[in-house]
């Protein structure tokens, strides 16, 4: 069953085609990334599902309503995580959150909501006094004071540390566990990669590739990084005559790295070779494929240029 | 009901947390009574005195810097910093947020100008003569209406710094032509044309018909339908333009 359905979305604003004919389907339970560059059209695509825009043409469905003309029943049902929240800055943490809470039918004890983000000795602090992290903190756990079934998280790790951001995954991730589906979008590889059941990457306003990430890297056949450091003289011309090899080269002094699509025929070539020479390794990586490289093969681009 | 009070003890408590921006916009017209009292002394107008016949635009001053200025500018602050667009995220209803926010402005005009009542009588020797009653309702008509007009300004203009000024060019001259500070009569002809088309004028008149003048309701109805028109203008354009974001 879908959670959303997008069907052929324009909406311009001026002469920028911000959203250029998006459609996408997002299943019920499903942890969906939209990952791009800024300037791409996530925001634009989230809050249009958010029911804060209208599109110039194309529909959208969430959870079955219209995210305009239904308005509040849908707004009962979801959580918003927008890409800068303020919040009354005059108010008290734990003013902000019983006042939310009150807006909805039902609403989750806040105290542990508090605690499971870290915000409990930030509890009668004013707004205006939180650091700009623990202001996301209060955003994010905002989305799920009314448990909902759907939560729109727009960025909802920038500007947040480590080790917040591993709890802030944590909780998204156990978010299909209660039935509930996830939209986010992100420029951040790791975040699409290690959470998101299916990614789509956007571009310029237009989708460029959907699938599961493991999909997508095999699908393009990029390239994973062998890298290794050793004392041994290695001449780089006979690691490019390597099975595979696309790509040899010596970063510093002892240390190389070797492209290649075929990882596992190359590094048993390497090490046959490796035998044959007498070469002695000190360490010794694969470094696998990332969303990055499929952004940078379908465009040509990084995605934070 | 439960969300709508919540809201206005929401209102409230930011209300008090900004008291002493608050405490300037509620002193001045407090400052031009007790200054406008001193000076004319032996003045008086249709046979009241000066004092007297100032009362009522002092809380009608009041009135458009409570309800209209600083409701209207706070409205535009709040979208501009995207506070509205996170509360537009939730079901919180456009009618209760900005039902809240009338209901506080209304508690505390009702304070002032209990205050502005008080030094009056206590100083000035001013007589209060009409029904609290029919004054009561003439000042939340008043209230209504402005700041229905605030909200409307507000929907219209995106900046803050727009709204601000917008909201002075609108209010001073508005305040000096409509009868706040001495009567409509003493314009020039083409001036008080202008004033018996704007709004203040039917809220001056009847707040002071009612609380000096000692008239019933009957002398004041076609000032006081003129306003309840403005007010139903000022209340469907204030909804229909209010929007969580830009």
């Amino acid at each position: 069953m879908s959670a959303i359905i997008v069907s052929d979305l324009y909406k311009s604003y001026g002469n920028i085609r911000a959203v250029d004919g998006v459609s996408f389907e997002v299943k019920k339970g499903e942890i969906f990334g939209l990952l791009g560059p800024n300037g791409a059209g996530k925001t634009t695509t989230i809050e249009i599902m958010e029911g804060y825009r209208k599109p110039d043409s194309g529909g959208v469905s969430v959870l079955g309503f219209d995210p305009i003309e239904d308005r509040y029943e849908f707004k009962e049902q979801i959580g918003i995580m927008l890409q800068s929240t303020t919040l009354y800055p005059d108010l008290k943490v734990s003013e902000i959150l019983k006042l939310f809470a009150s807006y909805y039918r039902c609403s989750v004890d806040n105290n542990s909501l508090i605690e499971m983000i870290g915000l409990k000795d930030k509890r009668d602090a004013y707004v205006k006094e939180l650091s700009g992290g623990q202001k996301r903190k209060l955003a994010f756990i905002l989305t799920l004071i009314n448990d909902p079934k759907l939560m729109f998280l727009d960025e909802p790790t920038e500007g947040l540390d480590a080790q917040t951001r591993r709890v802030v995954w944590e909780i998204i991730r156990k978010a299909p566990d209660k039935g509930k589906t996830v939209f986010v979008t992100t420029h951040y590889i790791e975040e699409a990669q290690n959470l998101c059941d299916r990614v789509a990457i956007i571009d310029h306003g237009k989708i460029i590739a959907l699938d599961t990430p493991r999909h997508l890297m095999a699908s393009l056949e990029v390239e994973q990084k062998i890298e290794f450091v050793t004392d041994s003289a290695i001449s780089v011309d006979k690691l490019r005559k390597i099975k595979g090899v696309s790509k040899a080269v010596q970063t510093k002094e002892g240390e190389f790295v070797i492209y290649t699509k075929k990882t596992q025929s190359t590094l048993k070539e390497l090490m046959i070779l490796a035998e044959k020479e007498g070469y002695e390794f000190r360490g010794l990586m694969v470094i696998g494929a990332t969303l990055e490289d499929v952004f940078i093969k379908l465009t040509g681009r990084r995605i934070r240029e | 009901m439960k969300v709508l009070f919540r809201q206005v003890e929401v209102e409230l408590k930011l209300f008090w947390r900004n008291r002493i921006s608050v405490f300037f916009t509620a002193l001045l017209p407090i400052l031009m009574m007790v200054v406008f009292g001193y000076l004319n002394q032996d003045a008086k107008i249709d046979n009241i005195p000066y004092a007297a016949f100032f009362l009522p635009g002092a809380i009608t001053m009041q009135v458009m810097g409570s309800a209209f200025e600083n409701l209207s500018v706070t409205l535009t602050r709040q979208r501009e910093d995207g506070v509205l667009k996170r509360l537009g995220g939730t079901p919180l209803r456009k009618w209760v947020f900005l039902g809240s926010k009338m209901l506080t402005a209304s508690l505390v005009i009702f304070v002032q100008t209990l205050l502005l009542i008080a030094i009056g009588a206590l100083f000035f020797e001013v007589k209060i003569v009409g029904s609290p009653l029919l004054f009561f309702l003439v000042l939340l008509t008043g209230i209504v209406t402005f700041t229905s007009m605030g909200f409307a300004l507000s929907g219209l203009i995106n900046s803050t710094d727009t709204q601000s000024a917008a909201a002075h060019t609108i209010q001073w001259p508005m305040l000096f032509i409509c009868g706040s500070f001495f009567p409509i009569d003493l314009l020039p002809g083409l001036l008080q044309h202008v004033a018996r088309v704007l709004p203040l004028t039917y809220f001056v008149d009847p707040l002071r018909a009612v609380l000096i003048e000692e008239q019933g309701l009957g002398e004041s109805s076609v000032d006081l339908l003129v306003l309840l028109i403005w007010m139903t203008c000022c209340f469907i354009v204030s909804f229909k333009t209010f929007r969580w974001n830009d």
